[in-house]
């Protein structure tokens, strides 16, 4: 049968809205008798708290409530993993963002006066800023049980035999930066009590239902005294999965019996907010002489900040995606999660994958130079296919596209032209460069169970809500969800309404992240829809006076196979069902598919299946200067079928760009624990200037466990824009590029010295 | 019943078998698990999340997970 709607460049059901800017976001929300919330956060990166006085506070004229950890009712403490962030802090701060006491007042200038006013007197502590120093015995303690979050071991093979008989050994270190969510709608919410005295919370997030467990943790209120809405989103990127501004505004609605209001300053989300984790990442890697890796030994240390929140898994997935889509039969990896008191790390669009994705991509460059290779075909000759085991022992259960991915950067005007397109540099002292990297990454939890659930409910009128509540956040989850419905129920698309994000409205469908939405939200609309189809067939049977096994679904309407003009519309079927007041709602789940056993030494590897992609580079290097301008962008990305082929370029340049940022510019700069960039006067993203000519080619390969063979798309585009950038820095110029972001006085720097150290201090 | 994290930690296996009384709930359910926090954890049926006042029946697969994320 030939798709109608999947499959189809369908317009974003929620496009018109947020380009003209009609679209009301929760900080554009205001209600009647609404007060306004602010945290008075800490004046230390570290220190112990002696005396917490709220009077002078209490006593600012307009302020109605000051909070502190006194009266956190049940647990003071959240994080998805490790609930080891305090909701407000008690006896120590570790960082600048740590909340001491929230308060809500008539408007938001008393509620900054009250904040100022809270007196709070502080012991400084020594401040650890640097994740190798805090990893030392003698480390001041972010933590009392040490400031080593996780330490993983993952081997398999033998690397020193591999290393002993390889033709070319490369060992480098690489470092990155810490970059920032940036979103355009900062961390923002109101809460209130509804008519019934439940509480009710409008709060920007990625599950509704992860936060209606923070709340209910740290209020010890059932979770379903709790609804939480949680779109719409100006932006998350993986920034807000973690608690943000949900449990203060519970604890002062709850206090106040008014609705209150909070919005991160932009500052305030600098210092407060989550962060992409710095790596400084070890790689050693070998080949024999045909360029086929042997092995890869990896150290890795993550910076986490002051908290875990996320820092446990971003860790697996650096672990996984450090040895790339190749094929490499011995491995040794041994990475740290580390405090420090820099902030707050956590999930951030990648999850740990472009740090590791640097290193590896640019020791295969050396490598390949090395041996005489060209860069692409060494690739071609690693790539890991369909049915390959993987590096971690493992057999792929997915679909694997990353060769075809190979091919098609093969194929593409860029790379077949590289050499043209570099001798048109702009001025004699600009270079021009051409690099090609690849990029793998699982989707979903990968060996954690998973589950996602969606409701399907006729309205009168035979229209269909359909409850998921995975949030939009920008990525067209409505309008696929919308599509996948429609096909389902052979119904016009105009006719699917997708109640969304809502604890209420919609079934626990998990979370938008881990690019996962689609496949989660997706699958689950299709277990549901047969139950949604069973009830319309057995509706039109009783208004047909035919049997179920003579009908079928046409299109609005069920019919009669064989007496096609014999129907009943899905109007008359809904009335029907009203009428009768028979069921009008079905409920189904999954559970996502996964290998139970997870790896040695990890928690989540292996994923079931993964999204892979290569991507091509051209870029100008002022060698003046160290500006370097990414000119053309080429990225072939392997994410199963395509639901809606707009949203999914659309995805694939938003990450391209974002991964711009980690490449040349994005480096949240924290001295002694003080944040010195945190707005975006300090803090510099691309803009339109920056953005080269972006081209995508999507292979398509059929995933298997995927909602009509999709798979997940949000994180593939950004893996290998870091690494891809620096290698055509060193393409352009001759210098490698050890740190990202790759800032002019990086390259200009490097440019100085001769290359740098490109060669590898092991290299044969 | 399926159990991960800490509740496969304290029973010390992944999947158990159990005998509840006729109409109990997760509640009950949860009250039976040797695990702090048992309050928040997941308890799913064929990947719908239930909550604390959901009947249980004879023969359903259970799954019971803590709070959990990944990527």
């Amino acid at each position: 049968m030939l798709a109608k709607w999947v499959g189809k460049s369908i317009v974003r059901k929620d496009g018109r809205g947020k380009v003209t800017g009609e679209t009301k976001f929760f900080s554009d929300m205001a209600l009647p008798n609404m007060l306004y919330a602010k945290a008075a956060r800490s004046k230390y990166p570290h220190a112990r708290i002696k005396k917490i006085n709220t009077e002078k506070a209490k006593a600012v004229p307009g302020v109605v409530a000051v909070l502190t950890h006194k009266d956190v009712p049940a647990a003071n403490g959240f994080g998805i993993l490790i609930p080891d962030q305090p909701v407000l802090c008690f006896d120590k701060v570790r960082y600048l963002g740590d909340a001491v006491a929230i308060v809500a007042a008539e408007t938001i200038e008393a509620a900054e006066r009250a904040t100022e006013a809270v007196e709070v007197e502080y012991e400084p502590l020594p401040v650890v800023s640097d994740p190798l120093e805090a990893m030392k015995p003698d480390a001041p303690k972010v933590h009392e049980k040490g400031n080593i979050l996780r330490h993983a071991t993952v081997r398999v093979g033998d690397v020193n035999a591999a290393f002993r008989d390889a033709t070319g050994v490369v060992e480098n270190t690489y470092r990155t930066g810490r970059q920032m969510h940036m979103y355009l709608e900062t961390e923002a919410g109101i809460a209130m009590l509804d008519e019934q005295g439940k509480l009710l919370l409008y709060a920007g997030g990625q599950s509704p239902y992860r936060d209606q467990m923070q709340i209910s943790r740290a209020l010890g209120m059932k979770p379903e005294d709790i609804r939480v809405i949680s779109t719409p989103v100006g932006g998350a990127f993986g920034g807000k999965e973690e608690n943000t501004v949900q449990i203060h505004l519970a604890m002062l609605a709850l206090r106040t019996k008014r609705p209150v209001k909070m919005v991160w300053t932009r500052e305030e989300s600098g210092v407060a907010g989550m962060k992409r984790h710095p790596m400084v990442v070890t790689t050693k890697t070998s080949a024999d002489s045909s360029g086929r890796i042997t092995a890869n030994q990896v150290r890795i240390v993550a910076d986490t900040g002051a908290y875990a929140s996320l820092g446990p898994t971003v860790l697996d997935v650096a672990i996984e995606n450090s040895c790339g889509p190749y094929r490499v039969s011995n491995i040794d990896i041994d990475a740290y999660s580390v405090y420090t008191n820099n902030g707050v790390a956590g999930a951030f669009r990648g999850f740990g994958a472009p740090q590791v994705n640097f290193a590896l991509e640019s020791n295969i460059d050396i490598i390949a130079e090395k041996l005489g290779i060209d860069k692409l075909e060494i690739r071609k000759r690693n790539a890991l296919r369909e049915g390959d085991t993987g590096p971690f022992g493992y057999k792929l259960s997915g679909s694997v596209g990353i060769y075809e991915t190979l091919l098609r950067a093969e194929r593409s005007d860029l790379w077949k032209n590289r050499e043209a397109y570099k001798s048109q540099a702009s001025a004699p002292w600009c270079k021009r460069g051409v690099a090609v990297t690849a990029a793998v990454k699982g989707f979903g939890f990968g060996a954690l169970p998973d589950f996602a659930a969606a409701s399907i409910q006729i309205t009168p009128t035979g229209k269909f809500v359909v409850g998921v509540s995975c949030p939009e956040i920008g990525q067209g989850a409505v309008t696929a969800y919308s599509q996948i419905a429609a096909e389902a129920l052979n119904c016009n698309i105009a006719d699917i309404y997708i109640a969304s994000a809502d604890s209420q409205l919609a079934p626990d469908t998990g979370t938008s992240s881990a690019s996962m939405a689609l496949v989660r939200g997706g699958n689950a609309i299709l277990a549901a829809a047969p139950k949604m189809v069973e009830l319309l067939l057995n509706a039109a049977s009783q208004i047909l006076g035919e049997p179920k096994e003579h009908l079928e679904l046409g299109e609005s309407q069920v019919i009669l196979k064989e007496n096609r003009k014999r129907s009943a519309t899905y109007t008359q079927i809904a009335q029907s069902l009203h009428r009768q007041g028979s069921e009008t709602k079905v409920v189904a789940g999954i559970e996502v598919p996964r290998i139970d056993k997870p790896v040695e030494g990890s928690i989540e590897i292996p994923h079931w299946s993964y999204m892979y992609s290569t991507a091509v580079a051209l870029v100008e290097v002022d060698t003046l200067t160290g500006v370097t301008k990414v000119l053309r962008f080429f990225l072939s990305p392997d994410s199963g079928k395509m639901i809606n082929p707009q949203s999914y370029t659309g995805q694939c340049e938003g990450a391209i760009v974002q991964g711009l940022g980690f490449a040349l510019i994005e480096d949240t700069q924290i001295d002694n624990g003080v944040i010195k960039t945190n707005n975006f006067t300090t803090y510099i993203i691309p803009t339109i200037a920056d953005i080269p000519e972006i081209q995508v080619d999507p292979v398509e390969t059929y995933e298997k466990i995927g909602p009509y063979g999709a798979k997940g798309l949000g994180e593939i585009g950004i893996i290998p824009v870091g690494s891809v950038v620096a290698n055509a820095i060193y393409d352009a110029t001759g210098a490698r590029m050890f740190t990202l972001p790759a800032t002019p006085e990086r390259v200009y720097q490097a440019i100085r010295d001769g290359g740098g150290p490109n060669r590898g201090k092991s290299d044969r | 019943m399926k159990v991960f994290g800490a509740p496969s930690l304290a029973l010390e296996r992944t999947e158990i078998i159990l005998d509840l009384a006729e109409n109990a709930t997760t509640e009950d359910l949860l009250r039976s698990l040797p695990v702090t926090d048992r309050e928040y954890m997941y308890v799913v049926r064929n990947g719908i999340r239930l909550d604390s006042s959901a009947k249980l029946n004879d023969g359903d697969e259970i799954l019971v997970v803590p709070p959990i994320a990944g990527g």
